[in-house]
């Protein structure tokens, strides 16, 4: 989007900016995504030249300034309280809600904090009424979803889908099936903290309630598609590798859980695993979820959790049988270090 | 009010309190690290969750607002099987050196190990996240292993202080707690860090290895480095004092002692004291019996006449400088106390936190008890023109001046009561041993106006005695003893002579003290608005 479009998005700020009475707004951009941070800064300038943007924009009393704030790498400032301590110049930590950033946020002020796909649906909605928007997607999820096809799939990149299509639909129809003649076995949904999906809901709509209803979510909009060459649980502990390392390390239960969920997913791919390391790991991922401070640590055991529901058979093969179906990992020998 | 069930018990509180809170109140100590009475809320040790009817997940008691209607069980098998695996989280990486750390007997890690788990490890030591130890940060030493980044400390500094030297360094489970390429702590609150923190990761350089805390006795009294009269506990063993630290008093200090008042304590054992009494024959020092020298004292007060002149301290505890005011309605006396005018200063603050200009206890009391008569001026002119027979001082500040050798030429006869030797009691012809604040019962007056008691620590040393004890004794010499004879009878004698004190004992002080009723204009208003 702020590659393709980033004045959808700049007047999607600014119209909310003017309906809550805002004059300052910020786009915390990854520094990952040069190309995004260079049309961005296009787009700021040029809507600036045209009086969209900066003082008493089209004649009227109304300014509004758009500053772009760069993020240094780190996940969890995709929480909006970590987010906002980020722009302020702090540690990208997140911080317990109440007060929610509408009420107390950014430098302390009553803040409007969305994710960019939602600022660029503003304009259309204005333009075209709220009816019309409505009538795409379902009752309860409406509109349209963008997702980024990735993983054993013919056509990846990014997609527009309106919400409810089925899941068969993106990656057969749209991303044109698995290549190599291999077969579908689940596709994983919300990036590093989502579910997967088993072949057996292939025909599930895609919406938000759905997604919940087996397991996972939107989050992201990531969707990753395996084939029978993936280890679930490989799958599990790469993800939760990746929680691991980008906990922030403010609450205990993500900075030490993710830790420990991580060694032992390792033990269980390394064929030194018991039941109980197994049951342990039920039980972590039910604290992580119940006690962690952010979404990043509630969400964290979420592959495991959704692994372990379809691909139960896979865990206890690795345990007790010391074999991986998918031949991936290599058992045997000592744990992965870390 | 919004009315909330804890464990079964109603409870109506104030509309923002949190459910920790509520539960305090009700006597209901909900275990946690980060949070902290003084300080904001983090959220991030997660061991105050509790279980809430009608929701789902397990919430923090410290951020979670106390609502009419809430629900809570703060004991539950869900909560203690939370609270169980945070604990066990917490000391995955723990060093578990507790052996060889100094805050074992103070830790919470320790006491909530032994309240809730009592587990076998599971983590070998090898497999521990070593972080750095024994980093030197001048007043307080860093052990970043046995830290459960609690973030109470920079909370402390950026909240109290306002300076952030430490920081969190890192993240995930490799997050520890830093200051700049190691840079020393400058700030002058240094000491709170070290009480802040819950485990022994910031410890107190002074008080490192000098004694295990489960042999300290604590008693509440006040600090005497300014007129802010900060609540603090003094810990001893046998007799010898190890340290001071703040007791919570929201309306004076509240958690906090600046560095300079935790310092006060080794005044008390120094080797300097003024252990006997000491009289001055030509430049002869020799020491003599506390009753003789009281017998020698009231002799020349009783040939003085009234050409006395008495000098009170604003070191001097309400109840010492009742009983020297007696002394001087008695004799006809002159008397004052404003030597370096504390009075000016009282409500001065200098740090904008806890520090004041004024560094007495005790000023506002010796305003309040009348102390100010004659003039300091006046006492010294009178001193110049020959006046002055006898002249009684209750502390050294008068001849700390530096033209006292000259003023006092002409007084023949000069009396100090003294705690510690310095070289301007050279100056006098008598030196009597008066016992410490550490040592005696009695009450200070702070800026606020707030009357706070000191308590009996340890003993005095030697032939050392109260002030207002030796005033008795010299008034039993000259024939108008004392009624009272306890710092607590005086007390009742002070409350008569100050009616802003009026209804005051020691039982109605307490431990966090009271603060005097103001009287209407026509009342005594001694105090200078500063």
């Amino acid at each position: 989007m702020l590659e393709g479009d980033p004045h959808r998005v700049l007047e999607g700020m600014a119209i909310a900016a003017y309906a809550i009475g805002a004059e300052q707004g910020y786009v915390y951009v990854r520094g990952e995504y040069p190309l995004a941070i260079q049309r961005l800064r296009t787009a700021i300038r040029q809507a600036e030249r045209q009086q969209l943007l900066g003082n008493r924009i089209l004649e009227s009393g109304f300014n509004f300034r758009v500053d772009l704030r760069i993020g240094a790498g780190a996940f969890v400032c995709g929480e909006e309280t970590a987010l906002i301590a980020s722009i302020e110049g702090k540690r990208g930590a997140p911080r317990p809600r109440p007060p929610y950033p509408a009420e107390r946020g950014l430098w302390g002020q009553p803040t409007l904090i969305n994710n960019v796909e939602t600022y660029a649906n503003v304009a259309p909605i204005v333009l075209r009424g709220g009816a019309w928007y409505a009538s795409i997607g379902t009752p309860k999820s409406k509109g349209t979803k963008v997702f980024a096809l990735a993983g054993k799939i013919v056509n990846t990149g990014l997609i527009e889908v309106p919400m409810g299509i089925p899941l068969r639909q993106i990656i057969f129809e749209i991303g044109g099936g698995i290549p190599g003649g291999h077969k579908f076995k689940a596709a994983q949904t919300g990036g590093p903290s989502g579910g997967c999906i088993p072949a057996e809901h292939l025909d599930l709509p895609v919406d938000y309630e759905s997604l919940a209803g087996v397991g996972s979510i939107m989050g992201s909009g990531g969707l990753i598609v395996m084939d029978e060459t993936s280890c679930m649980v490989d799958v599990a502990k790469f993800f939760m590798d990746f929680c691991r390392d980008e906990s922030c390390g403010k609450c205990v239960p993500c900075r030490t859980g993710t830790v420990q969920m991580y060694d032992l997913l390792a033990k269980i791919t390394s064929g030194e695993a018991t039941l109980g390391d197994l049951a342990m790991l039920e039980e972590l991922a039910t604290l992580l979820r119940d006690t962690s401070l952010c979404g990043l640590g509630q969400t964290a055991p979420n592959p495991v959790v959704s692994t372990l529901r379809y691909f139960r058979d896979e865990y206890t093969a690795h345990i007790v049988e010391r074999r991986c179906p998918a031949g991936v990992c290599r058992m045997g020998g000592a744990a992965a270090a870390h | 009010m919004p009315k909330l069930t804890i464990d079964g018990r109603e409870i109506e509180v104030a509309a923002g309190t949190t459910v920790i809170r509520a539960a305090q109140q009700l006597g209901i100590d909900i275990p946690h690290f980060c949070w902290h009475p003084d300080l904001s809320v983090d959220g991030n040790c997660r061991m105050c969750v509790v279980e809430i009817e009608k929701q789902a997940k397990l919430q923090i008691s410290c951020n979670t607002a106390a609502t009419e209607g809430l629900v809570v069980h703060t004991d539950t098998p869900r909560v203690r099987a939370a609270r169980r695996s945070t604990l066990e989280f917490l000391l995955v990486n723990h060093p578990i050196d507790c052996p060889v750390c100094d805050q074992a007997g103070e830790c919470y890690l320790q006491d909530q190990y032994q309240a809730y788990t009592l587990h076998d490890a599971r983590t070998e030591l090898e497999e521990k996240v070593h972080k750095r130890k024994l980093v030197d940060l001048g007043p307080i030493l860093l052990d970043a292993e046995r830290c459960v980044l609690c973030s109470r400390c920079l909370r402390f500094e950026s909240e109290v202080v306002g300076t952030s030297t430490l920081m969190f360094a890192n993240r995930g489970n490799r997050t520890e707690i830093a200051t700049f390429q190691n840079r020393p702590i400058t700030h002058s609150y240094a000491g709170n860090l070290a009480d802040v923190c819950p485990v022994g990761a910031l410890l107190s350089h002074d008080f490192r290895f000098k004694m295990r805390v489960w042999f300290l006795a604590s008693t509440p009294s006040i600090c005497p480095g300014c007129s802010t009269g900060c609540n603090v506990y003094v810990d001893q063993r046998d007799g010898e004092i190890y340290r001071l630290r703040p007791r919570r008093n929201p309306e004076v200090n509240k958690s906090w002692l600046c560095d300079p008042g935790r310092a006060q304590y080794k005044q008390i054992g120094s080797p300097e004291r003024v252990a006997v009494a000491r009289t001055r024959r030509g430049a002869e020092w020799s020491a003599v019996p506390l009753a003789a020298a009281l017998d020698v004292l009231a002799a020349h007060i009783k040939g003085a006449g009234r050409a006395l002149a008495i000098l009170g301290t604003p070191q001097a505890t309400n109840e010492d400088l009742r009983a020297l005011s007696t002394l001087a309605d008695t004799t006809g006396a002159r008397l004052d106390f404003r030597v370096g005018d504390p009075e000016l200063k009282v409500r001065e603050l200098e740090d904008g936190i806890l520090q004041r200009a004024d560094k007495n206890p005790n000023t506002q009391g010796a305003l309040d008890l009348g102390i100010a008569r004659s003039g300091v001026d006046e006492i010294i002119a009178a001193c110049r023109r020959g006046e002055v027979a006898v002249l009684l001082l209750q502390g050294p500040e008068l001849l700390r001046l530096p033209a006292a050798g000259v003023f006092l030429e002409k007084v023949p006869f000069v009396a100090v009561m003294a705690t510690h030797n310095e070289p301007a009691l050279e100056r006098a012809h008598l030196i009597l041993p008066a016992a410490a604040w550490a040592e005696i019962d009695g009450t200070f007056t702070n800026y606020q106006r707030r009357v706070q008691r000191i308590l009996r620590a340890v003993p005095a040393p030697g032939e050392a005695r109260p002030r207002w004890d030796l005033v008795g004794e010299l008034l039993r010499r000259l024939g108008a003893p004392l009624a009272a004879t306890s710092a607590r009878e005086l007390f009742g004698e002070v409350v008569r002579a100050v009616p802003e004190y009026a209804g005051l004992d020691y039982r109605v002080l307490g431990e966090s003290g009271r603060v005097a009723i103001s009287v209407g204009a026509n009342g005594h208003s001694p105090l200078p608005q500063v």
